[in-house]
């Protein structure tokens, strides 16, 4: 709120944006039950959670204006729950990525949860937190709201009083947390998803197990390590010499105690890049380099 | 939420709060009632159907903010909008009278203030904004528009208003869905429901 602003006037600022981010969704019918949101983020390309699309065959979206579309998957990830959605002959305004997120500013959750119109709820950012580790990856911010997530609005926009869109609201990454996805991340994962159809990870081939040091080999206090227990034929990691019964200490100078640890250094971008690693191997530090590999 | 920030802003909020009174019948507890209007030491109260049951003539009590207690009469019932009016007399000090708003004109997203007695606590405001303006399906409302809100309801809240961030009283408070989502019967409705009665 700027200082000076009418109360008034910050309503009415927040029922336009509202309105001009609301032409931008679009319901998401990808499940039986409750429909969710989308947000059209480029030509054609719609961008909404991948958990609300419990099919792949017969989806459709609907704008605000009543028409439905057919819709097809372009590209889907379950780990940061992100799916981009080809919808021909959809022509709605694009959302604008708002400049940042700011711990206490005012944020409207705005969602199109059925044909009922948008929908929205009021909060502030209450938290920018992360790294948050998924299964698989990681992403590197979320933001924290405390506007209320009502039934279908996975998908949404959480979005600053002037209608720039702070990220994409989602339930289903954490459970029983409503988070949403920073919007220069998501576009950014979209553009990959379209480019890919899915998100490339960094891949080394090997099985492994987070483990508790003996006490004489415990380097720098650390007090756990990363086992290999296995390392695949014709892998990443055996080109790069990994052998089974390595204990990893660091990789890209980072201390890799757990499987999370280790999967938070195979970003994308390092794929065809050499990572090296800190091995443990018969009482004497090593390092090994591994060019990471995709699959 | 932003009780505080928001009250600073909103300089009539005070008086809308003063304005907003208690609805007592008999053993049933207490819900909010807006001054419709008043005609010297005459006033008519709007609040939910639900608030004043099938009370007894004189059996309902209005206290005002100043602690004033007067008994009133039931003049109107509309249980499936869940509105009722009844009338009081008191000295004309006693009423704030809202200021009605056009509920028509209403915006998602926009500001709005509820002012009640959420379980007792003695007229209490809470903020929001308009989640969703739309048909409520099923129910006593059924094809009815209804507003609705993340504004924190209560009981104790039933008949009281809405109130836009102008000041103007835009919807009474109703039902409680349960769960987050509260709901308003839009002041239009009230005023169109008042004008045939």
């Amino acid at each position: 709120m700027t200082s000076g602003m009418t109360i008034d006037a910050l309503s009415a600022q927040m029922a336009d944006a509202v309105e001009q981010v609301g032409r931008s969704l679009v319901t998401v019918y990808g499940r039986a039950r409750q429909p969710a949101t989308g947000m059209m983020f480029a030509d054609e390309l719609v961008l909404t959670a991948d958990h609300v699309l419990e099919r792949e065959e017969g989806l459709s979206v609907r704008s605000g204006d009543g028409a439905r579309y057919a819709a097809s998957i372009v590209g889907r990830d379950p780990f940061v729950d992100l799916a981009v959605l080809r919808v021909a002959g959809l022509r709605l305004p694009l959302v604008r990525a708002a400049d940042g997120a700011r711990v206490g500013q005012f944020v409207l959750a705005v969602a199109r949860p059925n044909e009922q119109g948008v929908m929205a709820s009021l909060g502030v950012v209450s938290k920018i937190a992360g790294p948050l580790r998924l299964t698989r990856g990681t992403l590197e911010r979320v933001i924290q709201t405390d506007a209320l997530p009502y039934p279908g609005f996975s998908g949404g926009a959480l979005i600053d009083t002037s209608s720039g869109v702070i990220g994409l609201f989602t339930s289903g990454l954490v459970r029983g947390l409503s988070l949403a996805i920073p919007m220069d991340i998501a576009l950014r994962l979209a553009e990959a998803l379209v480019r890919h159809g899915r998100l490339q990870r960094g891949y080394l081939g090997v099985v492994t197990q987070s483990v508790k040091l003996p006490a004489s080999q415990r380097f720098g206090g650390r007090e756990r390590a990363l086992l290999v227990v296995r390392v695949e034929e014709d892998s990443p990691a055996e080109r790069g010499g990994l052998l089974v019964g390595d204990l990893i200490l660091t990789a890209a100078g980072q201390a890799i105690q757990s499987a999370e640890d280790l999967v938070a250094q195979l970003s994308a971008d390092r794929i065809g890049q050499p990572l090296t690693i800190e091995v443990l191997r018969g009482g004497v530090v090593q390092a090994v380099s591994v060019v990471v590999g995709t699959r | 939420m932003m009780r505080n920030t928001m009250a600073a802003a909103a300089p009539w909020l005070a008086t809308a709060q003063r304005g907003v009174v208690q609805v007592r019948v008999g053993m049933r507890g207490i819900g909010a009632g807006v001054v419709w209007r008043c005609d010297g030491d005459l006033a008519l109260v709007v609040t939910n159907a639900h608030v004043v049951g099938s009370a007894m003539p004189r059996s309902i009590e209005i206290a005002f903010a100043s602690g004033e207690v007067f008994r009133a009469v039931h003049v109107a019932r509309h249980p499936s909008l869940d509105l009722a009016a009844v009338r009081v007399f008191a000295p004309s000090a006693a009423f704030i009278p809202a200021t009605l708003g056009d509920s028509d004109r209403v915006r998602v997203g926009e500001i709005i203030f509820a002012i009640g007695h959420p379980f007792g606590d003695a007229n209490a405001v809470t903020a929001g904004v308009i989640s969703r303006i739309a048909e409520e399906r099923g129910g006593a409302l059924r094809r009815a528009h209804v507003l609705f809100s993340d504004v924190r309801l209560a009981p104790g809240n039933s008949g009281g208003p809405w109130i836009n961030a102008k000041g103007e009283v835009i919807g009474i408070s109703t039902l409680v869905l349960g769960g987050d989502l509260s709901a308003a019967i839009p002041i239009n409705l009230v005023r169109a429901w008042l004008q045939g009665a």
